[in-house]
């Protein structure tokens, strides 16, 4: 086999002792990599498991682009059986860790057991060691990394995860070179739940590619279109943060926890007034547009932007101050806590005080309250802190008296940075991702607004699933990082030649498209078998969007209706080849070569045919 | 007067943020002619908003209407 390495790293920290695993061909050829990999792996791995007891597997899975020279290809899946939904959650993560996992000699590292005390794993060229992390237990994650670093140079690639993890907040994440963040559904939680502080990860050998004269060749003509781009040198100015006034003009920036699409201070905390202020770039390894926009925050310390955190911790808080919105994205990355989740969480406490359903929370735009509840959160200081540690929907729960309506999520996960009042498709885009509410599956609101906007049509669902498969299967599979496509329009081909001449296969695109349908309804049978059972509420939008219309700006009064959303749904099962309850069908199982995944699913709930 | 503003790197193709054109009523694309560079994308790269409400180039406006020109950006 080229292009893979063939082999997978199982660590058994209650052991302390790992066995390698030399899949073949037929593994590789059917889930690809990545989310592949761990999806499958989950699927026989995580049965029935509590999320945070030590038989749940953590697995970091890279694809056969991971880490060899190419665009963008410095990313990694983390994943595991998420705490905060209770079915599969994974994230994409750009880090030194994934190339040196891969130069180490292995595709994925799974994770298992729980170690005695505080330790990280060693992982270098064929080999893993565990060693004693109670220096750096308790240590927020930029200083657990300088020490690590200072241990074993600067060049190798480190994982870790902060106090957050360490206490149990449900949406902690893995965290790496100071601010590239990965595993929103609490995979941080996980690695921490097993004594696990850090992963530490150094490779020599790059993985063997089959025309390695062809790749290379292609490898720097790829580079080369992406930065010939045309606006190639406005994403380097901005890279992401465009979006702030991108999403204010079409009415979709998640403000006052998403009860509007447009902000008044929009202005301030846009990608114009970020250049202003900005001061260096940085971003995954192998990239040749980085896109993590630094400035000066409110504590004069360097700190990372982009849309994401800024619409999440600004507009959604009503804090219209960049450098305050800096301070408070660096401070949650420092703890491990996901951004997103985190200003979603917040914007539910701060609206459910306007309500009277809360006593004690900060004011809308209150930045010095807000951040003092971030660490409350982390810290597990005050009841509101606990309470919100564990996610916007079991928080609502608590809370009772109707709060659930005004909890933003899906399954359990906090929805991201698209207010969808005016966006059927991309509220679909939501309700159906694979892990709960994110937009790294199909963000199909830009191409949203160019059609019948407001309409629940075929198209826009047919839309979606391609979309699915490219940003969730291709991207998440081989796994690169999806932008340069997304954002300047890099052909999809070039992945496919890359694919061809790392590994030899000479397939089509459909091959990846099959692989990412086959893998989707893999994630899906794993939440039916792991929730026992499946009703359509389960893929079903925050109901705010459809009950609570925006009450300014151009699309004021809108809001979703639940019958153009349920049409949608049924189209969306149907060309997936799922049952009216959103349940995959035993003859769409089999086609996909999934008839073992048929067979035990059927022991838990009754299958279409 | 009809206000145009361009936002992403349309600005740099547009070579401003904001214009204003004496035209009293037209299409969008009418607007467009001043900005030859982003008559250049190919159509489904652009996207017109009128007003705030999204439209198409052969939108027609009228004076007073504020028309704001994009790219598909993303947000990742
Ligand atoms: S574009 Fe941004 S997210 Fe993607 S690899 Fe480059 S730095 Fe990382």
């Amino acid at each position: 086999m080229k292009g893979w390495t063939g082999k997978i790293l199982f660590y058994d920290l209650s052991k302390a002792r790992f066995k390698v695993w030399e899949y073949g061909g037929d593994f590789a050829e059917k889930y690809v990599g990545g989310r592949g990999f761990a999806a499958r792996i989950l699927w026989e791995r995580a049965v029935g498991v509590d999320p945070l007891s030590p038989a749940n597997p953590l697995v970091f899975a890279a694809g056969p682009l991971t880490g060899l020279p190419g665009p963008s290809t410095g990313k990694f899946v983390v994943a595991a059986k998420s705490p905060l939904t209770g079915g599969y959650g994974d994230g994409n993560l750009g880090s030194l860790a994934a190339v040196h996992l891969r130069w180490s000699g292995f595709d994925a590292l799974v994770v298992e057991g729980k170690a005695r005390k505080p330790s990280y794993l060693y992982v270098e060229n064929g080999k893993a060691e565990l060693l004693d992390a109670e220096d750096l237990w308790g240590l927020d994650t930029f200083a657990a990394e300088r020490k690590l670093k200072e241990r074993h140079g600067k060049n190798s690639g480190i994982l870790v995860v902060g106090p957050a993890a360490e206490r149990g907040v449900l949406y902690s994440t893995i965290i790496s070179q100071e601010g590239r963040a990965g595993g929103r559904p609490g995979i941080g939680t996980v690695m921490a739940s097993k004594n696990l502080k850090a992963v530490v990860f150094k490779g020599t050998k790059q993985p063997e590619i089959h025309d390695k004269q062809r790749y290379s060749r292609l490898v720097a003509e790829a580079y080369r279109d992406i930065e010939a781009k045309p606006n190639y040198e406005f994403w380097i100015r901005q890279g992401t943060m465009a979006a702030i006034q991108w999403s204010q003009a079409n009415s979709v920036l998640p403000t006052y926890n998403f009860s509007e699409g447009v902000f008044d201070h929009a202005d301030k905390i846009s990608g114009d007034a970020m250049e202003k202020i900005k001061v260096e770039r940085r971003g995954c390894p192998l990239c040749n547009m980085q896109c993590g926009n630094v400035i000066h925050d409110s504590d004069k310390m360097l700190a990372e932007l982009d849309y994401e955190n800024v619409a999440l911790l600004g507009s959604n808080l009503g804090i219209g101050d960049l450098r305050v919105v800096a301070a408070l994205n660096r401070i949650a990355d420092m703890l491990g806590l996901d951004t997103i989740s985190l200003g979603n969480t917040i914007g539910f406490a701060i609206e459910a005080g306007e309500k009277g359903l809360l006593k004690d929370v900060p004011e809308w735009g209150d930045s010095k309250a807000v951040r003092e509840l971030i660490e409350d959160i982390a810290y597990g200081r005050t009841e509101l802190g606990k309470m919100l540690a564990r996610g916007v929907k079991r928080a609502a729960k608590a809370v009772g008296n109707g709060a659930e309506k005004i909890a933003v999520h899906v399954k359990g996960l906090e929805v991201t940075g698209y207010d969808c009042h005016a966006a059927p498709a991309m509220a679909l885009a939501y309700g159906t991702s694979p892990i709960g509410a994110h937009h790294k599956d199909a963000w199909i609101i830009s191409w949203e607004v160019q059609t019948e906007r407001l309409g629940y049509t075929r198209e826009k669902v047919e839309k979606l699933i391609w979309m699915q498969r490219i940003r969730g299967g291709v991207f998440e599979t081989l796994v690169a990082c999806r932008l340069p496509w997304v954002e300047l329009g890099f052909s999809l081909d070039w992945y496919l030649k890359l694919f061809r001449a790392a590994t030899g296969f000479s397939v089509t695109m459909d091959y990846l498209y099959e692989v990412a349908d086959r893998v989707y309804a893999l994630i899906r049978s794993y939440w039916v078998r792991e929730y026992g059972g499946w009703s359509r509420k389960m893929d079903r939008p925050p109901a705010k969007w459809f009950e609570q219309p925006l009450t300014k700006g151009p699309y004021k009064g809108a809001k979703l209706s639940w019958d153009g959303y349920e049409k949608m749904l049924s189209w969306y099962y149907n060309m997936r080849g799922w049952d009216e309850r959103g349940v995959p069908r035993i003859s769409t199982l089999r086609k996909l070569g999934l008839e073992d995944v048929a067979e035990e699913l059927s022991k838990h709930v009754p299958l279409s045919e | 007067m009809i206000e145009i503003e361009f936002l992403g790197y349309f600005a740099d193709l547009a070579g401003c943020k904001k214009a204003t054109i004496k035209m009293r009523k037209g299409k969008v694309k009418d607007l467009l002619e001043f900005f030859p560079k982003i008559l250049e994308v190919p159509r489904e790269n652009i996207i017109v908003l009128v007003n705030g409400i999204a439209a198409k180039l052969e939108t027609s406006v009228r004076e007073g209407d504020k028309v704001a020109v994009m790219p598909p950006i993303g947000g990742g």
